[in-house]
């Protein structure tokens, strides 16, 4: 092990080296708004300026997806190793997902206010989505219910599953299926560069993304030690 | 370690897009000619983003070295 002497410059380059993701999730972060705010739009007549929205809005859903994702997983670990620390992580992923899905919806809402017209307009994406919200947010009811650790690590876990499952019939699959003022059946402009002007496509997708995802498993991260330390008598 | 890779695989997939995708954006470079160009407001708002991601990041940051102290005295 290379000990390194205590002066500024080798401090600086231990702290890097230490948490170098986390700084690169700050730059990615800056450059996001930089660029977000900066770069020429496309002048669309219904949009205008609230194009820019789309360097903040989608890259919340990613998000909100990633977390769920590793929230599932997590769960699928509980079920069959049993081990608290996966119940924890599963929580705790589940909890920056949803906080990223109400923070997406909230986006959403304000842009519908402006191209839609209304904040709530009954679309069946918003509606969708608040359904998966609402469902999401009944497993941290369900968890707060059950108070003997091991049923609760157990029974949490199925239900999330349930959740992440639900998801996708109220987010992806129902909404395409009607008609919508949301982006989606018609062309994606998320996931498809050629629904969008390729250079917003590259900051969404080279930029925001990164930062955000970084952003959201550096807060987990965070809570997931504080609940270590919480529970430091099941570890 | 997993986390290290996890983030290393974020990045190289992001290169891979840029890498992807970056000629058919300079391509279609002729689209913005009735682009909506930023104005000192934008400029504005960028900067109080930035400004709140840097009290974001100093946040999270002193949350760390709370925890770390933390971890070290229960150890």
């Amino acid at each position: 092990m290379v000990k390194y002497p205590n002066t500024l410059f080798n401090l600086s380059l231990q702290m890097i080296k230490k948490k170098w993701w986390k700084i690169a999730c700050l730059i990615f972060l800056a450059a996001t708004f930089i660029l977000g705010l900066t770069i020429s739009v496309p002048n669309k007549f219904t949009l205008l300026e609230t194009i820019r929205n789309y360097f903040f809005h989608p890259a919340l859903w990613v998000v909100m997806m990633t977390m769920f994702i590793i929230s599932f997983v997590n769960s699928i670990k509980v079920l069959r190793t049993g081990k608290p620390i996966d119940d924890i992580k599963a929580a705790e992923y589940g909890r920056t997902g949803l906080f990223f899905g109400i923070l997406g919806l909230a986006t959403g809402m304000m842009w519908a206010r402006y191209t839609w017209g209304a904040f709530w307009s009954g679309d069946p994406k918003q509606t969708g989505t608040l359904v998966g919200l609402l469902i999401y947010s009944a497993y941290f009811v369900l968890r707060s219910s059950v108070t003997d650790g091991e049923k609760r690590a157990k029974v949490a876990a199925v239900y999330n599953i349930f959740a992440f499952t639900m998801l996708f019939p109220t987010l992806f699959i129902i909404p395409r299926m009607v008609d919508s003022l949301h982006p989606g059946a018609q062309g994606n402009p998320l996931i498809n560069p050629s629904d969008i002007e390729p250079k917003m496509f590259l900051v969404l997708w080279c930029v925001a993304l990164p930062g955000y995802i970084l952003l959201g498993l550096w807060i987990t991260s965070l809570r997931i030690r504080l609940r270590k330390i919480e529970e430091k008598n099941i570890l | 370690m997993k986390k290290n890779r996890l983030f290393l695989l974020i990045i190289f997939l992001s290169a891979i897009s840029f890498y992807l995708n970056g000629q058919q954006a300079f391509d279609k470079k002729e689209d913005l000619k009735r682009a909506l160009e930023p104005t000192l407001m934008h400029y504005l708002i960028a900067g109080f983003f930035l400004i709140a991601l840097f009290f974001i990041g100093k946040y999270l940051f002193s949350i760390e070295k709370r925890i770390d102290a933390l971890e070290k005295s229960e150890l």
